[in-house]
């Protein structure tokens, strides 16, 4: 194979990457030794805050684990509302809008009463709630908070919350099967929200999750075996 | 250097004088036109346009009436379809009270959905409840109760020009601010700044606000049932 021939397409292509990285300024800095230095500290900075959980932080609350516990009924004041979770149950049911039971599945209900104190706008529908209420694992275990998958208002139908009226709300969780078994004792933690008021100056919403507000111990019924017992039944 | 130059001439502090006045008379009066701009409520609020019960009110792209002649009623439940036909309906317990008001809206200029609230004398918004995604005319079947179901809710319903929509919005408000509410429209989803907001003034003195807490029903269903084959 003869060799390229002077000025060739891949000789210029050469020295014009070459120039590129000789004139580049990270490339300047990394042949200094305070350059090497200061890469490295940002390097060992970055992995740091990826191991203390700082990208968790974003995803997760934290500071659950600092709350005192309360019994199921206590109110609460979540910033924008005031909350009051008042029960759970484990159920087959996949939607507490349908008599269909699926012995298969698992899902943890919990009943709360909201009350929104926004006095400016209208809430958004359907939005609320999915972070509202997380789960903070069984009592005594370390929290392990998870969102909701599922908010209807009880009786059904769609959550909308009006100013100063207090609403009953169904926040669900599906239990995974290969998951630790379903707890008979419950932590649930709420979170406290700030929100820019939405008016027609401002259409768009901003929640913004602030911090664990309130967290709730109570004990969880199981509906299983009341739901499988009314399906033979009814066989 | 003569003196001349060294000592700035009578004619020359004049100059600087005026040039000064006129500066700060300019500076002050950028900074009163400053003081004094409208601001971004008055520039970009919406055009309120007012009406009462019985009314056509007309608005840009909007007509609405509120029938004088169809009664709001207040009910303690609301009950809307089940999530299938032979589901049970849903009942949506209230801690104040469902009102429900009566609504012929069309728009004139182009296709959009249009959004209603109520607003309180404290200015509280009351979001409709929504429209239950029951097709009308959907076979109903369910405790003793058989037919074709057709859901009266018209909130947020797509609205096309000349095809305008009759029925009803249900509003879940506090028993005791009944009195003084306002009825509220806007075309599409979001208001758009400096478009019409059509604001009806529902007629509820102390009197009337006292006869719709009592004539409350247990159960206010937002869905009749018509037998036969359509």
């Amino acid at each position: 194979m003869s060799a390229p021939p002077p000025e060739s397409l891949k000789q210029r292509t050469v020295a014009a990457a070459r120039g590129a990285v000789e004139g580049n300024g990270y490339v300047k800095l990394l042949r200094q030794r305070w350059g090497r230095v200061l890469a490295a500290v940002l390097a060992v900075a970055a992995a740091a805050t990826g191991l203390a959980g700082g990208f968790e932080r974003v995803e997760r609350p934290t500071g659950i684990a600092a709350l005192t516990p309360q019994p199921a009924g206590a109110a609460v004041d979540a910033g924008l509302y005031d909350v009051v979770v008042q029960s759970a149950w484990l159920s087959h049911k996949p939607s507490q809008r349908l008599d269909y039971v699926d012995p298969d599945r698992t899902t943890l209900y919990v009943a709360a009463t909201i009350t929104w104190r926004d006095r400016r706008s209208m809430p958004p529908a359907g939005k609320l709630g999915q972070d509202l209420v997380w789960l903070a694992n069984a009592a005594g275990a370390a929290p392990n908070p998870q969102t909701a998958t599922g908010v209807e208002r009880v009786g059904g139908a769609q959550l909308v919350l009006q100013p100063d009226m207090p609403t009953q709300a169904v926040l669900s969780w599906r239990l995974s099967p290969q998951g630790p078994p379903a707890p008979t004792r419950m932590r649930v933690a709420v979170m406290g929200y700030t929100f820019s008021p939405s008016t027609w100056q401002t259409p768009e919403e901003h929640w913004t999750r602030a911090k664990p507000a309130g967290l709730w111990e109570f004990t969880v019924e199981d509906r299983r075996p009341r739901e499988l017992a009314a399906r033979k039944a009814g066989r | 250097m003569n003196a001349a130059a060294a000592h700035p001439s009578p004619r020359r502090w004049r100059r600087f004088a005026f040039n000064a006045v006129v500066l700060l008379l300019a500076a002050s009066a950028m900074f009163w036109l400053r003081r004094h701009e409208p601001s971004y409520m008055e520039r970009f609020a919406p055009i309120v346009v007012r009406g009462a019960p019985g009314e056509v009110v007309q608005a840009r792209g909007l007509r609405i009436e509120i029938p004088a002649d169809s009664a709001l009623a207040t009910g303690r439940t609301l009950v809307t379809p089940g999530i299938t036909g032979s589901a049970p309906p849903d009942e949506q317990p209230s801690s104040g009270l469902w009102l429900s008001v009566p609504v012929r809206i069309e728009v004139t200029l182009d296709s959009d959905r249009f959004k209603a609230f109520l607003r309180d004398r404290a200015g509280r918004e009351y979001a409709p409840a929504p429209k239950s995604p029951a097709e009308p005319g959907r076979p109903f079947d369910h405790g003793g109760e058989g037919g074709r179901m057709f859901e009266s809710n018209i909130a947020g319903q797509s609205l096309a020009p000349g095809f305008p929509a009759s029925g009803r919005l249900y509003f879940e408000v506090p028993a005791d601010r009944l009195e003084g509410l306002h009825a509220r429209f806007h075309l599409g989803a979001v208001m758009t700044p400096n478009d019409s907001l059509v604001d009806i003034d529902l007629g509820i003195d102390r009197h009337r606000a006292v006869a719709l807490r009592e004539a409350a029903t247990p159960k206010l269903r937002t869905f009749v049932t018509q037998g036969g084959v359509l």
